[in-house]
């Protein structure tokens, strides 16, 4: 049997019922790309999750996904989980809290099957709900107005990226290390893919929807820095 | 008088204007002979060249004799040309030879008057504001050759009932001007004179395709006294060219993601699409669209490319009831999208949809961003491999530098790349002091070029640090680098050590410590060395905020080096009848007492206390004996083996410099016991006196040192022995190369260490 085109990952906590418009969304946008043709793996990674949010997961996305328990207690390394179970070719992320548009699947793997060279893949749009919402427009990295000094100084990309799957696999996310002043776990990650000459590159036509909380990551995250995969002993890490 | 040369005389009549001088002539109020029975150029020759009367519009004598410092004999006009034009003295308001040779490339500024009446002259752009070429673009019922762009401007005044003015650059309008302004139509100058000479002060702007506030805050040059007075010209002159956007409803960037492609090489985003926005139906931002101008069709009544003028129509109101196609900014496949979110999260989607013609809209800017501009900045100045960077405030002849080039010179011999930085006062001059090949690093001029405030500062020095991955940061009274400690220290210390040089306290009015030992609270965790000149002050430290353990090991004692070049005091016999010299340096500021100083002079009239330093408290000319020597750049400078005694009044110190110096010098040292005074001064080595000594007590001390100069010899001698063995260069390389060795240790955790 071979194996699907792409793992959708949906990565729960304990969002309980605010997880079902995100839930909603990876169905539709993986039903949509069945409909395209693609063969789409449904993985939902539960880290350190309650009953609650489990039984969520459950009645609205019923047994076609497949479950997987994690007791990882961070966001990058629950991701780098599920990119080892994946078995799609691609793999994509989701977290509990945003929305992906219906075509992102099928667009984004229609993006990636017909580039030139391995990429990570990001949409077009992000419309950012939160006291101030806004739509971010997302840039690629080899267009001639991205400029690596600003990307040092602000991530250009969300985490909910597209990439193949072995990509995810040979470049793990990083823990978030707040304790030593180092954080944000997906723009180190983009960090270390961009420095490894891996484009990131937007796919025209598609959306994201952010659900941006104030007591979130990002804002605890404020005084850290992106982490520098070389200066990491990933043995001393033990993760 | 004056003589004109046949070149000078040549320029003159290529220069001259006919019509414009016959009414110049007309108008002049003193004595001029009559124009008839002589030709016009004549007449100016011989009469109107001496009394100032303009030959052609393009001169402004009033101007010009404006900007001149002091009166002169010879004519302005003869005066601009041989003199003026090359001091960048302008002829007229709107005409600026130095941006004509820049722009236009005709770089013989003398002769600018008349090649402005030549062909090539004709449509150029004469200064920031007024763009020849533009104007009679813009205008094309303006016959060539008859006239010239700016000759055609200043000729015909502004009328505000004209339906389509001639304006003379693409961003200023006049009307808009005359709304927002003191000019109306009773000014005998034209709209643009009248901004140039006024609205440039008042920082007004001229159309409202122009807002000051928002451009300030994306360009970055801020508010400050530092900024530019003129927001508009800046952008005329910098930002336009740099797409920087200048209203909000100007969108360079997004622009240039749109049609990026079609721009001619050069052209800005905001020219171009004020070009043809009637034509191309381009959007300036997504919240604007030519064709949703009420009224609006494509390429009607007009004249030229330049004169739709949809978007500035519509900012004026001219076009109210305008109606903008919603949701422009959200359409195509993604609204599709938005709509099919409003299935799944209908509040989500509708919040979104309602306000999806005013949503803000933000993207990954490359241009707006001084933190980004800042970064690439440093980024060029820093070479490679750079191993050190040592940070102090500025760049004098003070303390921190000192301590800076010492620890510098260790790090030089020790083969350590090292930079400079300079962080709070702009670089002017050379110190001399560093070694060579340490590149100096001006982050105080980049701030202030960037306008950035301290907290941006910081954010750029967090990423910068960690890009250059040095072995280890040093800094020596940098404020910036203390909240860079404070705000990345515990970041930048797993990968790098994080160096601080500390003096002493400062005190404040109410007598509590101040300064940036009480950084320490919140940083000692992050600081691998902590310097500081005497032990004194150290234990003072430790005892203050309870460091023990491994904090206090942090502390270590790096003696400043005294000088091995003085020249050392060889006699100590005062001679018959001489006054007794008393050396005194330092800040004139309370923590140095200069006013304790005085008190004390007043009490030995017989003593001479010469004092040198910077500062406001300079003394009273009532005292005679407390001399006022002015600044001094360096102490060997000011020969102090010529002096009988040191005197040092400072109500609190660490262990200064100017005792080690004069230790070195061999001048007995009258000082108080304050910070780490005490650890080389006693009564074997000089005359120390009691932290709350009085004036009395001070003069006593004084007296006794100029009394028996043969005790004096000898705890002079004793102290330069002390100091000498302490303050050692050997002892100071010692140390800081202990600390230097430590880096390459390897340290427990996840993170590896940027090493030497």
């Amino acid at each position: 049997m071979s194996s699907p085109d792409v793992t959708a990952v949906v990565n729960l906590h304990r969002e309980r019922e605010t997880c079902v418009p995100t839930l909603r969304s990876l169905k539709a946008a993986a039903e949509y790309a069945e409909e395209q043709g693609l063969s789409v793996e449904r993985l939902v990674l539960l880290d350190n999750a309650d009953d609650r949010t489990r039984a969520v997961a459950q009645k609205i996305l019923g047994d076609t996904p497949r479950y997987v328990e994690s007791t990882a207690g961070d966001l990058g390394l629950a991701r780098n989980r599920a990119a080892n179970e994946a078995a799609g070719t691609y793999t994509c992320f989701l977290d509990g809290d945003d929305l992906w548009g219906f075509r992102w699947i099928a667009r984004a793997f229609a993006a990636a099957d017909a580039a030139d060279t391995d990429a990570v893949w990001h949409p077009a749009a992000n419309f950012v709900s939160g006291k101030m919402p806004h739509v971010y427009h997302h840039l690629g990295s080899e267009h001639r107005m991205f400029k690596s000094s600003r990307f040092r100084l602000h991530n250009g990309w969300t985490a909910l990226s597209f990439a193949k799957t072995s990509i995810y696999r040979e470049i793990p996310y990083p823990p978030n290390l707040l304790k030593s002043g180092f954080g944000y776990e997906d723009w180190s990650w983009n960090t270390e893919t961009l420095r490894r000459g891996i484009p990131h590159r937007v796919v025209e036509g598609t959306s994201h929807y952010i659900n941006k909380r104030e007591s979130s990551l990002l804002t605890s995250s404020i005084h850290a820095l992106p982490t520098r995969y070389h200066t990491l002993d990933w043995d001393a890490l033990n993760v | 008088m004056f003589e004109v040369t046949d070149s000078e005389r040549a320029h003159l009549r290529q220069a001259f204007m006919r019509g414009f001088y016959q009414r110049s002539v007309g108008t002049f109020t003193g004595p001029i002979p009559g124009l008839s029975g002589i030709p016009l150029f004549e007449h100016f020759f011989q009469h109107g060249l001496e009394r100032n009367v303009s030959p052609t519009m393009f001169f402004d004598s009033a101007y010009y004799q404006s900007q001149l410092p002091q009166p002169i004999e010879l004519p302005f006009i003869l005066h601009f040309m041989r003199q003026g034009a090359a001091a960048g003295l302008k002829p007229h308001r709107l005409i600026d030879p130095a941006f004509i040779a820049d722009q236009e490339g005709y770089t013989d500024r003398s002769t600018v008057l008349g090649w402005l009446n030549t062909d090539d002259g004709r449509a150029a752009r004469t200064h920031p504001l007024f763009w020849g070429d533009y104007y009679l673009e813009s205008n094309p019922d303006i016959e060539i050759p008859d006239t010239s762009a700016l000759g055609h401007y200043l000729s015909h005044p502004f009328q505000l009932k004209q339906k389509s003015p001639r304006e003379p650059n693409p961003f200023f309008t006049s009307r808009w001007y005359a709304d927002h302004s003191s000019w109306d139509e009773t000014d005998p100058t034209t709209p643009l004179e009248h901004f140039v000479a006024k609205g440039l002060l008042d920082d007004l702007s001229p159309t409202p395709l122009f807002d000051r506030s928002h451009y300030r805050d994306e360009s970055g040059i801020g508010r400050g006294p530092e900024a530019p007075v003129s927001a508009y010209l800046h952008f005329m002159t910098e930002g336009l060219w740099n797409n920087i956007s200048p209203h909000s409803m100007i969108d360079p960037e997004f622009m240039m993601s749109r049609f990026g492609d079609m721009l001619p090489p050069g052209q800005p985003a905001a020219l171009y699409y004020l070009r043809t926005e009637h034509e191309q139906l381009l959007q300036p931002c997504p919240r604007f669209h030519p064709r949703g101008v009420h009224g609006f069709k494509i390429g009607e009544n007009r004249q030229s490319d330049w004169r739709g003028h949809v978007l500035e129509r519509y900012l004026m109101g001219d076009a109210r009831g305008t109606r903008l196609e919603a949701p422009l900014m959200v359409k195509g496949d993604v609204y599709d999208e938005l709509l099919a979110v409003g299935e799944i999260a209908p509040d989500y989607a509708v919040s979104f949809l309602e306000q999806a013609d005013g949503l803000q809209r933000q993207n990954f800017n490359v241009f707006l961003d001084p933190r980004t501009r800042l970064l690439d900045m440093l980024d060029a100045e820093v070479p490679d491999g750079t191993k050190a960077i040592i940070a102090i405030p500025a760049f004098r002849h003070g303390g921190a530098e000192l301590i800076a080039s010492n620890i510098a010179k260790v790090f030089a011999e020790q083969s350590i790349p090292t930079v400079i930085m300079v962080t709070e006062l702009a670089v002017t001059a050379d110190l001399g002091w560093f070694p060579e090949g340490q590149p100096i690093v001006d982050l105080a001029s980049m701030r202030k070029q960037l306008s950035m405030n301290p907290d941006d500062v910081v954010r750029v020095l967090g990423e910068f640090f960690l890009g250059v991955e040095p072995a280890v940061l040093v800094n020596v009274n940098s404020t910036v680098l203390w909240q860079t400690y404070k705000t990345y220290g515990l970041t930048l210390s797993q990968v790098m050590s994080l160096w601080t040089n500390l003096f002493c306290f400062d005190y404040d009015t109410n007598g509590f410590p101040v300064g940036y030992a009480n950084q320490l609270v919140e940083t000692i965790d992050y600081l691998d060395t902590i310097l500081v000149d005497n032990q004194t002050f150290a234990d003072l430290l430790c005892e203050r905020f309870g460091f023990g353990g491994a904090d206090a090991e942090k502390f270590t004692v790096s003696r400043t080096p005294m000088l091995a070049e003085l020249e050392t005091k060889s006699s100590f016999t005062i001679a018959e009848g001489a006054r007794p010299q008393a050396l005194w340096t330092g800040r004139f500021a309370p923590q140095k007492r200069p006013d304790f100083c005085y008190e004390v002079a007043a009490l030995v009239p017989e003593v001479d206390f010469v004092m040198f330093g910077t500062g406001d408290q300079r003394p009273p000319e009532s005292l005679e004996n407390a001399i006022d020597a002015g600044v001094y750049d360096s102490f060997a400078g000011i020969a102090p083996w010529e002096y009988d005694l040191f005197f040092h009044t400072a109500a609190w110190e660490g262990l200064p410099v100017s005792i080690v110096e004069a230790a070195g010098a061999g001048l007995p040292v009258v000082a108080p016991l304050v910070g780490g005074i005490g650890e080389i001064l006693d009564d074997g080595t000089g005359y120390p006196l009691a932290p709350d000594a009085t004036p009395e007590e001070y003069a006593a001390a004084v007296r006794s040192c100029i009394a028996d100069r043969t005790a004096a010899a000898t705890r002079a001698a004793a102290l330069r022995e002390r100091v000498g063995h302490m303050h050692s260069w050997a002892n100071f390389d010692q140390v800081v190369r202990s600390r230097i060795d430590a880096l390459n240790a390897p340290r427990p955790g996840p993170f590896k260490r940027f090493t030497l």
